[in-house]
């Protein structure tokens, strides 16, 4: 703590460098700034408003919502002139319009020029591979596979600590209030304290799992076999009565929603695991590995489960597919992170990284990525990279 | 709430209360008027746009803000290569207690400035809002439990970034 804030050369005076003193020069500070928007900001926004066409829930045009099928045309006139600027197009991540559509429309192919490369921010190199990583209070947690934890400094990447979860094979990492919850095939659910740095306890839920999503208040698991909720306080097991063959979860809105091989997305009570809404969320027929999903405003971006290629958009309101894109083969979508305008795509075979409009659905951005990148995040600094050589911050908003 | 059933006239009107406090906690966090004006704007079309998916009519404040907020941090990203410049502007020389306040604020000023957008939005919403925890946490979209340590970790910083700039004034009075 700073004792005080005078000069050394006592030219000034001294004022007390409490942590009240602080607080209240602070307070004065905020309280100088103008209190009162300017006379022409309402007039400006209310145009702006009386411009802009609300997003209807529900209302829907041939199984698009009405907003969609113009943005879907914009979209696909979009690709037409990426195309003809000839642009250096990526021979993976870019393919023609897909055939068994979600939507009537069918999902659109995604397009766009050359990828860049990484504006690096930081880089932390680890001993072993990187196996998911989490911001918890503003330093990064990273989980290896050897079950090791890491704390990394935000700013920096400099290693702060490291923990032993004593796990066999951990899997998914998540955050709840100051507290970082490490799952495992072994069964077992580790707590590590993260203002304390520790581990502080190990959880038995009696399931192998995979998935492991939290907020302050629980942490949901699931394995194939089954999935559990694990109250964040009293750490108690509860089962949930959602179907097996869970392969992921996510947190949306106030609902626990899992994906499943075949291409099914269903929303459930966060509390008990009964089904709320089954959504279709796939243009395949075959099963493969995937159902990733990321929870985002209104809804969620969710990988199809069935041909691995196909994002689709899900709002939440309406429990359907708004909107999909198609960003392969022979590319392979691995891993998903929510931003502010859309979604970042994670195709670790290609070494790619892209970024989807959630608007448009227009790839808006693209780049180079090391091969053996297993996972990504935005986290304060960037978006995080993480994988066979440690962990990575890139600067994708300079570019953009 | 006629507003989401997509009077415009109503939700100008909803706009009309919130325009001032959502400039002051964009100005306070941007610390620009152009930029804060951008994410007010931004932040009224996009709650525009999204009302029929707001569920809770109450959480509309609370709603508002976030949007707002998380406007801001985009706008501090895509502008943080631009230069910034003081929100006081021009002042008149002062002197005695007068002086002595402006150099304080100016102190404040600088190490505010030196603070990521999250960090100075935390301690916007705790110390000039004065939102309670669970308040904060919903006007930043974040757990209680981050908002204490955000805070926490907010101050920190800025006491750093005070004693680092009265070390960089110690060290340029004596080269002189």
């Amino acid at each position: 703590m700073t004792g005080r804030l005078d000069d050394d050369d006592g030219t000034r005076p001294r004022r007390e460098g409490t942590e009240l003193d602080l607080e209240r020069r602070v307070t004065a500070y905020l309280r100088d700034a103008p209190a009162r928007a300017p006379d022409h900001l309402l007039g400006v926004a209310a145009r702006r408003v009386n411009e802009t066409p609300q997003r209807r829930r529900g209302l829907r045009v041939r199984g698009f919502p009405v907003g969609w099928a113009a943005v879907a045309a914009a979209v696909v006139v979009g690709v037409a002139v990426s195309l003809r600027w000839g642009g250096e197009t990526s021979p993976s991540m870019t393919a023609p319009a897909a055939s068994g559509p979600v939507a009537p429309s069918g999902p659109v192919a995604a397009s766009f020029a050359a990828p860049r490369d990484p504006v690096v921010v930081w880089r932390s190199d680890l001993p072993t591979i990187t196996r998911s990583l989490v911001e918890v209070d503003d330093d990064l947690w990273a989980v290896l596979a050897d079950a090791r934890v890491v704390r990394l400094e935000t700013g920096s990447g400099r290693l702060i600590a490291e923990l032993d979860a004593r796990l066999d094979d951990p899997t998914g990492v998540a955050a709840g209030a100051a507290v970082v919850w490490i799952g495992s095939t072994d069964g077992r659910l580790v707590k590590v304290d993260a203002a304390a740095g520790r581990v502080e306890t190990a959880v038995a839920v009696g399931i192998a799992h995979h998935a492991v999503v939290a907020n302050d208040e629980a942490v949901w698991v699931a394995g194939l076999s089954a999935a559990r909720r694990i109250d964040a306080r009293t750490l108690a097991v509860t089962p949930l009565a959602l179907e097996p063959g869970v392969m992921e979860l996510g947190l949306v809105g106030e609902e626990l929603w899992a994906t499943y091989r075949n291409g099914r997305v269903v929303a459930a009570d966060p509390l008990t695991g009964e089904p709320l809404a089954t959504i279709t969320a796939t243009s395949g027929a075959g099963e493969r590995e995937g159902g990733l999903i990321a929870p985002a405003p209104g809804g969620a971006w969710v990988l199809d489960a069935r041909n691995g290629v196909t994002l689709h958009r899900i709002d939440a309101a309406s429990d359907t597919v708004v909107g999909s894109v198609r960003l392969g083969p022979p590319g392979r979508p691995s891993a998903l992170a929510v931003d502010a305008d859309g979604v970042w795509v994670l195709s670790a075979t290609d070494g790619l990284l892209a970024h989807v409009d959630d608007d448009t659905l227009a790839v808006t951005d693209a780049i180079r990525v090391a091969p053996g990148a297993r996972g990504i995040a935005l986290v304060r600094d960037g978006l995080a990279i993480w994988g066979d050589g440690g962990v990575e911050i890139l600067d994708v908003d300079g570019e953009r | 709430m006629r507003a989401r059933g997509g009077d415009e006239s109503a939700f100008n009107q909803l706009a009309a209360g919130e325009i001032d406090r959502l400039y002051a906690i964009a100005y306070r966090i941007l610390g620009r008027q152009d930029a804060a004006e951008d994410a007010v704007q931004d932040g009224l079309v996009s709650a525009w746009r999204e009302l029929p998916r707001l569920r809770d009519p109450d959480a509309f404040q609370g709603w508002l803000t976030r949007i707002v907020v998380h406007l801001c941090y985009r706008e501090a990203r895509q502008r943080r290569r631009v230069a910034t410049v003081s929100w006081a502007g021009e002042r008149e020389p002062a002197e005695g207690d007068a002086a002595a306040a402006l150099a304080d604020r100016d102190e404040i000023d600088g190490a505010f400035r030196h603070l990521s957008p999250e960090h100075r939005a935390v301690i916007v919403v705790t110390h000039y809002l004065g939102l309670s925890g669970a308040e904060a946490a919903e006007a930043l979209g974040i757990p209680p439990g981050t908002v204490k340590s955000r805070l926490h970790h907010a101050m920190r910083a800025l006491r750093a970034a005070l004693a680092a700039d009265e070390r960089a004034l110690a060290s340029s009075r004596a080269r002189s």
